[in-house]
């Protein structure tokens, strides 16, 4: 699959050299867009509203990028808040907690602008008639920032309705149209884009009056730039990171990659938005979307019955298992890699009861897990899933020291007996004891991503910076392009911070734009 | 470069891939092997490629052709509508589950209609593009 999505863009690529060189066509606009995923279509939108003159560019056949998925974008002092009667967060309240968990190692101040465009975002895009269901929160009362509104329809259902107010208002989308460099002016300014129609060869060159916006969704789909940028990577005896993206993916880096050419300084770029743990098997979105099996073998991963390292030890607290992030960054700490293991009363609970911890909203509680069995029976073939009669065995299986998986078995049998786990403080409803009979499973777990957090350092109007830390004047960066957002992790607590990010950052960036250098 | 070898790599890769540019040998063997109807109604090449002897497919070019004869109102074929101009969704099977989906009024733009729909060779069923993300059990007309 993904060697076609390969070969789509060879093909693209190839096939521009029998097409000889075409005409050039230049085309004026007030601003060009780069990319037509989430962030390009909030731009756009705002552009189209703005009366300004906009052209979108998307590589891909399609739109949305990876922003068709978004469950749920975050906002704060939204009327959804205050009508479930959950409104009383501030930008502070949030930008508090986002620089205690990244220890003030991000730029504050643009966080905070996001913050505080975020609410107005989200009216917009809900007065625009994009249909939600309410609020939802992974976390306790106590702790949640309720800041993650959720869509009926996903992030589909924005691109759908944005795209079309776009071309309706007069904007113009390419689409298999990548763009491939900024045009830079000598006072150092951007001042437009060429692009490269994959379907003509004709290369398309935009003088953009207002300024070029890079909104090209980060580098998730780049594997050299993940292994240069990402330290979790690049650690000695690490089991390689997987993709959680669609199968043709169009996150190549090209806005940074483009933004660096012009004298741009990156940031944040070592991290990921790491999202553990997955089953070893191909393609993990599959994982997310696709039959119940697979589904159910991922919600069998994270299960709090026993999680161990190669080492066949505990590494981490089982009942925190629905936290994808922590638990990206506990395997990262511990090879790349686990075991959930489980034996056969455990599984027959999954069967008859469902998960005790939920696999985001796919399998909750409650929700029988019927489709378990037929996991086991193709986990098995394929090599990701272990049967055995003995532990001994089992272990032996998975290429663990077996006395030290049974020491393991036997320890949490103790806590589970005590209902108190001294190591890792794991629920006492959540602990478990494990048959001194067979059978015995084992699921073999990998760490997967979705999102590169790094990219273009930026100021607080989300305009790019050059390497003294100037503005690079008619450059702004958006979505997954801005850099220094993040520290070292993905922080869950601002949940849908990715996709309310792109949103607003689309809308800032073009307000900025009117109201500056559209004015002159 | 006339006669490299790279027409043919071109050639091999577009199998590969549905839809994408075409480069054709010679005009005079291209047949039609699917959309059938095309050539019932006695459709000539000029009807969708927009010249009597093409010797490559415009991709622009036949879109518009498409949308001569499919389009809806707003000059976009975008399925049957209701009174609002949204697409009908009708039931698929998706993963073994009834999913409701509008297919031609997708929510990913205007998809150009030959990235699925092809004449002169035959659907590839296997690698249909919605199913990059969904995996929609449907085959293409
Ligand atoms: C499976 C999955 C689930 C997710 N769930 C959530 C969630 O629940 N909550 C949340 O907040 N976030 C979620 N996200 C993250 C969210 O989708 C992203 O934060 C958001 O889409 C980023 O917007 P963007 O515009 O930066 O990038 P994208 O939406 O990915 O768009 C980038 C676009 O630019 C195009 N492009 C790239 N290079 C070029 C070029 N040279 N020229 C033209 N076009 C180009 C790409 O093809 C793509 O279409 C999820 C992501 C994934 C993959």
């Amino acid at each position: 699959m993904r060697l076609l999505s390969k070969l789509f863009f060879i093909l693209a690529a190839v096939a521009l050299v029998p097409a000889g060189a075409m005409a050039d066509k230049t085309m004026e606009a007030d601003i060009v867009v780069v990319g037509g995923g989430l962030s390009g279509m909030s731009a756009g939108l705002t552009a189209v509203q703005s009366g300004a003159k906009v052209i979108v560019f998307e590589k891909l056949p399609s739109l949305g990028g990876a922003g068709n998925y978004p469950e749920g974008s975050l906002a704060i002092g939204t009327r959804m808040q205050k009508e479930e009667g959950k409104g009383n967060r501030t930008p502070l309240d949030a930008l508090d907690k986002i620089v205690e968990y990244a220890h003030w190692r991000v730029n504050a101040a643009a966080i905070m602008a996001l913050l505080q465009n975020s609410g107005e975002t989200h009216e917009w895009v809900r007065n625009e008639g994009v249909a939600f269901k309410g609020l939802k929160t992974a976390f306790p009362p106590e702790k949640t920032l309720w800041t993650w509104h959720i869509y009926q329809k996903n992030g589909a259902s924005v691109i759908k309705n944005f795209y079309k107010k776009i071309l309706a208002g007069g904007g113009q989308i390419y689409t298999e149209t990548p763009v491939k460099k900024l045009i830079k002016n000598k006072k150092g300014e951007i001042t437009g884009v060429e692009a490269v129609d994959l379907l003509t060869g004709e290369k398309i060159t935009v003088n953009a009056k207002g300024g070029v916006i890079l909104a090209t969704g980060g580098f998730a789909n780049n594997k050299e730039m993940i292994h240069k940028y990402i330290t979790d990577v690049q650690a000695p005896g690490m089991v390689d990171v997987k993709l959680r993206g669609p199968l043709i993916d169009g996150r190549t880096g090209d806005g940074i990659n483009m933004a660096l050419e012009v004298g741009a300084q990156l940031a944040g770029m070592q991290t990921i938005a790491g999202n553990s743990p997955y089953v070893n098997q191909d393609p993990p979105i599959r994982q997310f979307n696709g039959a119940d099996y697979q589904k159910q073998a991922r919600t069998s991963l994270s299960q709090p019955f026993l999680w161990v390292n190669k080492q066949g030890e505990r590494f981490y607290n089982e009942s925190a298992g629905s936290n994808f992030s922590d638990v990206y960054n506990a395997m990262t700490m511990n090879g790349g890699i686990m075991y959930s293991i489980f034996d056969d009363n455990m599984r027959k609970k999954m069967i008859k009861e469902g998960p005790v911890t939920p696999f985001n909203a796919i399998v909750v509680p409650g929700m029988p897990m019927k489709a378990l069995d037929e996991a086991i029976e193709i986990g098995q073939k394929e090599g990701w899933l272990f049967k055995a009669n003995t532990l001994d065995e089992l272990a032996k299986k998975i290429g663990i020291n077996p006395a030290a998986l049974k020491e393991t078995v036997a320890k949490v049998n103790k806590y589970a007996k005590e209902k108190h786990d001294p190591d890792f403080g794991r629920k006492p409803e959540h602990l478990f004891t494990f048959s001194d009979k067979g059978p015995y499973y084992a699921v073999e777990g990998i760490r997967a991503y979705f999102l590169t957090l790094g990219g273009v350092k930026i100021n607080n109007k989300l305009q790019a910076l050059d390497m003294k830390n100037n503005v690079i004047p008619g450059l702004y960066v958006t979505g997954q392009d801005m850099g220094g957002l993040y520290d070292s992790s993905y922080d869950l607590l601002l949940e849908g911070s990715a996709s309310g990010f792109a949103l607003t950052s689309g809308r800032m960036a073009v307000k900025h734009i009117v109201d500056t250098r559209l004015k002159k | 470069m006339k006669k490299s070898i790279l027409p043919l790599i071109v050639m091999a890769l577009t199998a590969l891939f549905a839809g994408a540019t075409m480069v054709y040998a010679a005009q005079a063997d291209k047949k039609i092997v699917s959309m059938k109807l095309h050539e019932k109604e006695g459709l000539q090449c000029e009807d969708c490629h927009g010249e009597k002897n093409p010797t490559k497919a415009d991709q622009a070019k036949i879109y518009a052709s498409c949308l001569n004869c499919h389009a809806n109102s707003d000059g976009t074929y975008r399925g049957e509508l209701d009174d609002k101009g949204n697409g009908i969704e009708k039931e698929y099977s998706e993963s073994r589950k009834t999913k409701m989906a509008a297919m031609h009024d997708s929510h990913v733009g205007k998809l150009r209609c030959t990235l699925c729909h092809t004449s002169h060779k035959a659907p590839d069923n296997k690698n249909i593009y919605c199913n990059y993300c969904h995996q929609f059990d449907v085959k293409i007309k």
